[in-house]
């Protein structure tokens, strides 16, 4: 038995007085699909949001591949984390937006080249090659094609596929494959 | 008592001795929208700085900037900041115009360019965030192109306004179109040819310009139309 990939312990997130997650525990296998189905408001996006560091827990940990997220070690103390915490641990963990949030000022390429280049620093040619591969399998050739102005007009699924490029992108290969399937 | 009479010829004897000034208002005109384009942006970090007293202080700074006459800023910078102790030091005319007019004029710049960051929607700004990106690639390559080119038409207008601004700077001896309309008008004692000269010029220079810029405007709203049709779908 591997260990988990991801983990909720006693996670609570409140909105001012909104109690929205009241004491979440979660064990992800690695490879492991999960869904999470209820009803509107329930707080199935929060879950998500908390696990992509866009929310702070009110309380409990999230921990990823035994490194937690929202604590740090600081002379033997587990402090809040800072933003250099943050963008470490951040790195392999990706995110499909509800409303995709492409960036609208480029092109559907340039979305899914960003990250990789300037956020892991890998050869750009090579990047685009990969991203160009990954896009005409998942979405379709006309995408890596389509101009600034033209892309925002594409269906919204194959806005989703390409926002899931985007964020499968920088991660590491492995795990990006693995979500591949 | 001809000079209450319209001259052609002092009209022409004029107008030469009076443009010689115009490349120095363009000049100055350029010279205080870069300055105020780039202090803009420094106000702009300056005011996103996490601190509240120093928010209060770089706050209040700019309202005071933006609150008294830019003629008397120029007067201050001009007479009074030489004779400051310590910091004190002394400026030429020129120097002292771009300083005030580009101060003056930073504080609207920064104001608009707050409205460009604040209309970039907050889904971007997670976006980039859940992509990783550090704040100065965050800012760089999502947010500022995103937040800039819709106020390029606000921008223009800045520069028209201040284009005709430039005219206060003669009350600290920089030689610019006004200043000689004035100079030859008490050698001659003829004031309505040579300020009619400064007229016609303004004119012909602000009015094309201001329809280019209505041009940018709708183009720019047909553009960012588009987008939103696109997103509602
Ligand atoms: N930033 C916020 N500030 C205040 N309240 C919030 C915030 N984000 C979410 N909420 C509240 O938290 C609750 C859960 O929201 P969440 O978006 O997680 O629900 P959801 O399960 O994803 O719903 P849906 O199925 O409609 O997408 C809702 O009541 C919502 O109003
Ligand atoms: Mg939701």
């Amino acid at each position: 038995m591997t260990a988990p990939i991801v983990q909720y312990r006693d996670v609570c997130k409140s909105f001012g007085d909104v109690e929205v997650l009241k004491g979440i525990n979660l064990d992800i296998n690695p490879a492991e699909k999960v869904a999470v189905i209820g009803p509107s408001g329930s707080g199935k996006t929060t879950i998500i949001r908390l696990l992509m560091t866009l929310e702070e827990p009110t309380s409990g940990d999230i921990i990823v591949s035994g490194e937690n997220l929202w604590k740090m070690e600081k002379n033997g103390d587990m402090v809040r984390a800072n933003e250099h915490h943050l963008r470490k641990v951040r790195g392999d963990i990706g995110m499909v937006f509800q409303h995709f949030n492409l960036f609208p000022h480029m092109t559907i390429l340039e979305n899914c080249m960003t990250a990789p280049i300037h956020v892991k620093k890998e050869n750009k040619e090579e990047v685009r090659k990969r991203a160009i591969e990954m896009l005409e399998k998942k979405a379709s050739s006309l995408v890596v094609k389509s101009s600034v102005s033209r892309w925002q007009g594409l269906l919204s699924c194959v806005r989703r596929s390409c926002s899931l490029t985007r964020s499968l992108q920088p991660l590491t290969p492995s795990l990006s494959a693995r979500c591949w399937k | 008592m001809n000079t209450t009479y319209w001259s052609w010829d002092r009209f022409f004897e004029a107008l030469p001795f009076i443009l010689d000034g115009l490349g120095l208002t363009i000049f100055l005109t350029i010279s205080c929208f870069i300055f105020a384009l780039v202090f803009g942006f420094v106000w702009t970090f300056l005011r996103r700085i996490p601190n509240r007293p120093f928010n209060w202080i770089v706050s209040w700074v700019m309202e005071f900037i933006r609150t008294t006459p830019p003629l008397v800023q120029l007067f201050f910078i001009y007479y009074a900041w030489p004779v400051m102790p310590l910091v004190g030091t002394t400026l030429s005319p020129v120097q002292s115009a771009i300083l005030g007019l580009g101060l003056h004029y930073s504080t609207y710049i920064s104001e608009i360019y707050r409205s460009g960051i604040e209309s970039v929607e907050k889904g971007q700004w997670e976006a980039a965030q859940a992509l990783n990106l550090s704040t100065l690639d965050k800012w760089r390559k999502v947010i500022l192109p995103q937040a800039i080119p819709p106020t390029v038409p606000m921008l223009g207008n800045y520069f028209i306004i201040l284009f005709k601004e430039v005219p206060l700077v003669s009350t600290i001896s920089v030689a610019e179109i006004l200043l000689l309309a004035n100079t030859y008008g008490a050698r001659n004692w003829a004031y309505l040819e040579p300020l009619t000269i400064v007229g016609i010029i303004f004119l012909l220079l602000s009015y094309p310009s201001s329809i280019l810029i209505r041009k940018l405007e709708d183009r720019m709203n047909t553009r960012f139309d588009k987008n939103a049709l696109a997103k509602s779908s």
